[in-house]
């Protein structure tokens, strides 16, 4: 048909047509984002110093620093992390290594697929009803950091899940084969083995956990001096910012810096993540394979 | 098998330890309907025009409508970004630029929330307040929303759109079909569950989002006019005042949070079913 | 034009092809009764012989496949006789495969570097004014693993056909099934056109993917061992077919199967490897190459005592 050649171009057209939208919205998202990177960067490098991390806040965080804020920030961490850790961990061994015959294991899966998808200020307020009235922890890092290992519990859980079930068949044959008992197995092979998983989980929910803002309003508190123990209420960097921004007029500049320290913070554990994966990744777990394998 | 005292004792915990982890969603569930219930039971919620708690009026809907405008609004902005995302990453940029470019998106879905929002308002809002209005705006709300969503939704749409089978793709250059046909009918058709996915799932995340609409959208609890105006979410209606609610005030606060809580359960749940209908062999 | 395929046609434009968009446009008439318009809409099917040119032949020459610093296939040169069915043999790995991707230029998309010249007809498909498109229209290949797009039957027919400019639906039609014809499936899928192409049997996914190479009116076929996944039944059948097109085609087909070389090529080729990468040792008539090879190679090999 002799309309062919016309409409051939017309293809062609489109081809080209999309090809040049596709590059010019790819650039305006990245254009944005690195905008938005570059602000923060130089706005917030301009307050960075070590007096800045090391400082108490004064005039409710225009001046000083933010070392109380560090604190409590880890603080609430490594509450967080080591409660969602065994019970993470316990799960995630469970739905892999013990419950595939079960039907149970797929409401608990479907239970914690839905906690995955709870907004973070309805797990706030959960936690405030929860932990800090009813339990009687009122404002403080332990409560902050319980209602956190809510919110990371579900990612923790799937990570170290599919780590477990990423350990080849072989392994577990070869243990049973030699006579081990499943805490053995659990213990000397399959952790190991899963360990680049492990890590991997665990450093996506310390960087989900430090992003967290809502869910810390009610809970932990939002007092500014250095806690002194986990019963205090103490202030996450996430807060800090939040409040740098809409409570302190002219907070701004330094709204800016904490920004950067957090996200400095959270570029940091992601390069450890992929560095500790790597090198835990080429040693150990081969050499257990090679050992145990059939 | 030879069971040592600590299998047995595993046995027992590791299934405790499941059940706990289980329950925290159902826990949840309970509280916030306890606490929420003084309020149901008052009936306020219909018997009121506007929010006024110090007036013991409780009209949820310039919140409701506030959330629902917001994430809708995101939504629409970040699905045809999204998915352009993707295809250039996925079909259209080489190699070398598709990895710096993944890694660009990896890095922008861990910004906190909050770092949105800030930056959100210190640079959005007043360029908005420049072409009109207070610039704190459901505009301001949509637009921080649609950036936290955006990365997410790309790396997700990417993961579909890579499972195309490459023979299909082999088979389509081979008949001397161009790149936009074979994307076009069939990398995307293909890819639809996985895409459908990734929305829904990003549709919750945006109508649970806190802390970037409390900063950028004005926070005055009225009905809004136009997309210039500013609008409260119920979820920045939470944050603001549940520091000082009291009694039914606090009650009509957690109603909204179990309100806001089962939309997004329904969702979640929505995606799962999508992702079990379009699981591909 | 019957109104069922116009609608059809404007349906297909809204939407994407997909099996679902279809099946939907064929269940609100009634399968049966729109394939029965289908049929009657395709005019009379007449047997024109097409005016076309006949078929070309192809020079290879000194062609070089690099895979990053590994030599695939080494200054390979092959005369492929116009109209005939020539067949590339050999153990796996000597590049067979590749040098058929040459051809269509398919070698583009791979990460690999090519040197050499293809010219068919005289001209030098890496030449700056071909256009790789038309090129890719008149040379066919049909793969090792059947690959029919997720699509109805007729759908992967004419997806190629609208997008090679011919809009014209009872041209679309006519073309169809004449391609179908051509490969013995239109007896056996007329009444189901609007299913999906994945309910087809291996074999018949298989002839459906000739198809529709075919209904491009292509000069020249390439067939990537077409017949390896397929049962012996599906495989005479398919021989049987490609044995139908000497003549209106140049095939250039890639095999294990030494009977099948004998059964139906006109010329061979024998690969073999050296130091890992491949090259062309003997080439010449295949009743010549399986009677009286001059290469030792070729004699070990064509006789099955190595490879």
């Amino acid at each position: 048909m002799h309309s062919g050649l016309a409409l051939r171009c017309d293809s062609r057209l489109l081809d080209r047509v999309a090809q040049t939208l596709l590059w010019l919205l790819a650039a305006l998202v990245c254009g944005v984002f690195c905008w938005l990177l570059f602000d923060i960067v130089i706005e917030g490098g301009a307050g960075l110093s070590w007096s800045f991390l090391s400082q108490l806040p004064e005039d409710a965080g225009r001046a000083g620093g933010i070392a109380s804020i560090l604190v409590s920030t880890l603080a609430v961490l490594v509450v967080c992390l080591s409660v969602a850790l065994p019970i993470g961990l316990g799960t995630a061994i469970w739905l892999a290594e013990y419950s595939d015959h079960l039907i149970v294991a797929r409401w608990v899966r479907r239970s914690l697929q839905l906690l995955a998808g709870v907004p973070s200020i309805v797990i706030g307020l959960f936690g405030y009803a929860f932990f800090c009235r009813a339990l009687g922890l009122g404002y403080s890092l332990l409560a902050g950091g319980l209602t956190l290992a809510c919110m990371v519990l579900p990612l923790l859980v799937g990570a170290l899940e599919a780590g477990l079930r990423a350990v080849p068949e072989s392994l577990r044959q070869g243990a049973a084969a030699l006579g081990l008992s499943q805490a053995g197995t659990l213990l000397y092979l399959l952790l190991p083995a899963a360990a680049p998983a492990l890590i991997a989980g665990l450093i996506l929910s310390v960087g989900r956990a430090l992003a967290e803002t809502a869910a810390l309003l009610f809970t932990s508190g939002y007092v500014t001096r250095m806690p002194e123990s986990l019963a205090d209420s103490g202030r996450v960097l996430s807060v800090h910012i939040f409040d740098l921004t809409m409570n302190v007029a002219g907070g701004d500049h330094y709204a800016y810096t904490t920004a950067l320290v957090l996200l400095g913070l959270l570029c940091a554990i992601n390069a450890l993540a992929k560095l500790a994966v790597r090198s835990i990744f080429s040693g150990k777990a081969e050499r257990n394979e090679q050992v145990f394998s059939l | 098998m030879y069971r040592s005292r600590i299998d047995r004792l595993l046995q027992i915990a590791l299934p405790l330890l499941a059940l706990l982890a289980a329950v925290i969603v159902l826990l949840i569930l309970w509280f916030l309907w306890l606490e929420s219930w003084p309020f149901i039971a008052s009936g306020d919620l219909f018997n009121s025009n506007s929010w006024h708690p110090s007036e013991s009026q409780y009209n949820l809907l310039p919140m409701v409508l506030g959330t629902l405008v917001t994430a809708l609004g995101a939504v629409v902005l970040a699905a045809p970004l999204g998915l352009a995302a993707a295809l250039f990453c996925r079909f259209y940029a080489p190699q070398p630029l598709a990895r710096i470019y993944r890694w660009i998106l990896e890095l922008m879905a861990g910004i906190p929330s909050v770092v949105y929002g800030f930056w959100g308002l210190v640079v959005l809002v007043p360029m908005i307040a420049r072409w009109q209005g207070p610039g704190t705006s459901i505009l301001a709300g949509i637009l921080v929303l649609t950036l936290m969503i955006l990365p997410t939704a790309s790396l997700l749409a990417e993961a579909a759109l890579e499972k195309t089978p490459e023979h299909w793709i082999a088979g389509a250059y081979a008949l001397g079909l161009n790149r936009w046909v074979m994307v076009r009918h069939l990398a995307i058709p293909h890819a639809y569950g996985g895409l459908l996915n990734a929305l829904l799932l990003q549709a919750a995340r945006a109508l649970g989002e806190t802390m970037a609409v409390l900063m950028v959208c004005g926070n005055i609890a009225v009905l809004p006019s136009s997309l210039f105006n500013p609008v409260r979410t119920l979820s920045a209606n939470i944050a603001l005042e549940m520091a000082y609610a009291l009694d039914t005030h606090r009650a009509a606060l957690y109603f909204s949070g179990l309100l806001l809580l089962l939309t997004v359960l329904l969702l979640v749940l929505g995606a799962g079913r999508l992702r079990q209908e379009y699981k591909h062999a | 034009m019957n109104k069922l395929a116009i609608l059809g046609y404007s349906w297909r434009k809204k939407w994407p092809f997909s099996e679902r968009s279809i099946s939907r446009l064929g269940a609100g008439e009634g399968s049966s009764k729109c394939e029965e318009r289908f049929i009657s809409s395709s005019s009379q099917f007449a047997q024109i012989e097409s005016q076309r040119a006949t078929p070309p032949s192809i020079e290879i020459c000194n062609i070089d496949i690099n895979y990053g610093n590994n030599l695939a296939l080494q200054g390979a040169s092959l005369s492929v006789k116009a109209g005939a069915i020539t067949a590339l043999v050999g153990p796996s790995g000597c590049g067979k495969s590749s040098l058929l991707s040459v051809i269509n230029r398919l070698s583009d998309l791979q990460p690999c570097r090519v040197s050499g010249q293809v010219l068919i007809n005289g001209s030098d498909i890496f030449g700056a004014s071909t256009d790789v498109m038309m090129l890719r229209r008149q040379v066919g290949m049909v793969f090792q693993r059947p690959n029919p797009f997720p699509l109805s039957i007729v759908d992967n027919l004419r997806l190629p056909l609208g997008e090679h400019g011919v809009r014209d639906l009872v041209e679309q039609n006519d073309r169809i099934e004449k391609a179908l014809r051509q490969v013995g499936l239109w007896e056996e899928v007329k009444m189901r056109l609007n299913r999906s192409a994945l309910q087809l049997s291996g074999g018949q996914q298989q002839r459906l993917c000739i198809a529709r190479a075919l209904v491009l009116e292509p000069q020249v076929l390439l067939l990537d061992e077409p017949c390896s996944a397929l049962d012996p039944l599906s495989t005479e059948v398919i021989e049987q077919l490609i044995i139908r097109l000497r003549g209106q085609y140049t095939v250039l087909m890639v095999t294990h199967n030494l009977a099948q070389a004998q059964r139906i090529a006109d010329e061979v080729a024998v690969c073999w490897v050296n130091d890992s990468a491949g090259y062309i040792v003997e080439t010449g008539p295949a009743e010549k190459l399986f009677t009286a090879p001059q290469h030792a190679i070729t004699a070990a090999y064509l006789n099955g005592h190595q490879g």
